[in-house]
């Protein structure tokens, strides 16, 4: 089994440049690792095979020991990182051909999704018009609040002691006709 | 203590040279007569425009507090604010213990001379809750 497992196929090196979850992995054989995940089959044993194809184990390594080293690097935050930057990759390059075949897909209206593939181009060049009613609640800070208390109860207490207040609570603009 | 009869009939001499005011003065509760300079001195400080808020509200309520007793709300808005003379006299006061302060201002001619400064604390004291010793 696990000479059998180092015969696979080496993993082709990416064409394009590495992002930088990619970059930050420690070790080419993470990488590789990475890359590898696009390539097996999905399912069971498919991290697993990943981590043969890019050379993690060795070909004593039981299956249970592969388990474990599989399953560590699966669950290693850099190459969730770096798994989520291939995703996002990957969906990106994977986007022309999806437009080709919703091309294909209006153009032929034989085809029993041909009303829905409409529907999905009408509704991203004229998305239907929808209302949203927002309703702004403006809740004062409570220095905001402390401030204006303040400001009342010194109005209040001066004129009860008879002194002026001394404040200019007058607004800017008022004060400045 | 032994009071002659003619120490009497001074004092009663004494007291009967005294004008309105002066009798004003003396009836009224000596510990009323600090609290009255105080409020001046609390107005005086409250025209100070550059005065943070706080600090104001603080002094505010230090005057709407200190009406109680015979001290009426309005002896209280009869204050006049301090005159410089006043606040230099309050100021050299500063030094002394709480207890000096308050012996000091219950001398007759230390309050006598805070009145001929602000006549308004004289005014005040006749708008006491209860008036005393106002000449009929």
């Amino acid at each position: 089994m696990a000479n059998q497992a180092r015969n696979l196929v080496p993993i082709d090196e990416a064409e394009a440049e590495d992002g930088p979850a990619m970059k930050a992995l420690p070790t080419d054989r993470h990488r590789l690792f990475v890359r590898a995940l696009y390539q097996v089959k999905p399912g069971h044993g498919a991290q697993v095979k990943a981590a043969r194809m890019a050379g993690w184990g060795s070909p004593t390594s039981t299956p249970k020991t592969m388990s474990v080293i599989a399953s560590r690097l699966a669950h290693d935050p850099r190459v969730q990182a770096a798994l989520y930057e291939e995703d996002q990759k990957r969906i990106r390059a994977t986007a022309p051909r999806a437009i080709k075949a919703l091309a294909a897909l209006v153009e032929d209206p034989k085809h029993r999704d041909h009303a829905r593939g409409i529907a999905m181009v009408l509704d991203r060049l004229h998305p239907i018009e929808t209302t949203h009613k927002v309703t702004v609640e403006h809740e004062a800070s409570s220095s905001m609040k402390a401030t204006a208390e303040v400001m009342e109860r010194i109005l209040a207490l001066a004129a009860r002691a008879g002194v002026p207040a001394m404040i200019d609570v007058t607004p800017q603009k008022e004060a400045s006709r | 203590m032994i009071i002659s009869t003619r120490e009497i009939e001074e004092h009663a001499l004494w007291q009967s040279t005294w004008s309105d005011d002066e009798r004003v003065l003396a009836h009224t509760p000596p510990g009323y007569w600090y609290d009255l300079v105080n409020i001046s001195m609390v107005k005086r400080l409250l025209q100070a425009r550059d005065m943070r808020a706080d600090l104001r509200l603080r002094f505010l309520e230090w005057l709407n507090g200190i009406v109680h007793g015979n001290l009426s709300l309005d002896a209280m808005q009869t204050v006049a604010p301090a005159c410089d003379t006043a606040m230099q006299m309050i100021d050299e006061m500063q030094h002394l213990s709480i207890d000096d302060k308050c012996r000091l201002m219950r001398k007759w001619d230390i309050m006598a001379g805070f009145c001929n400064l602000n006549p308004s604390l004289i005014e005040a004291m006749k708008l006491f809750r209860h008036p005393i010793g106002v000449a009929a």
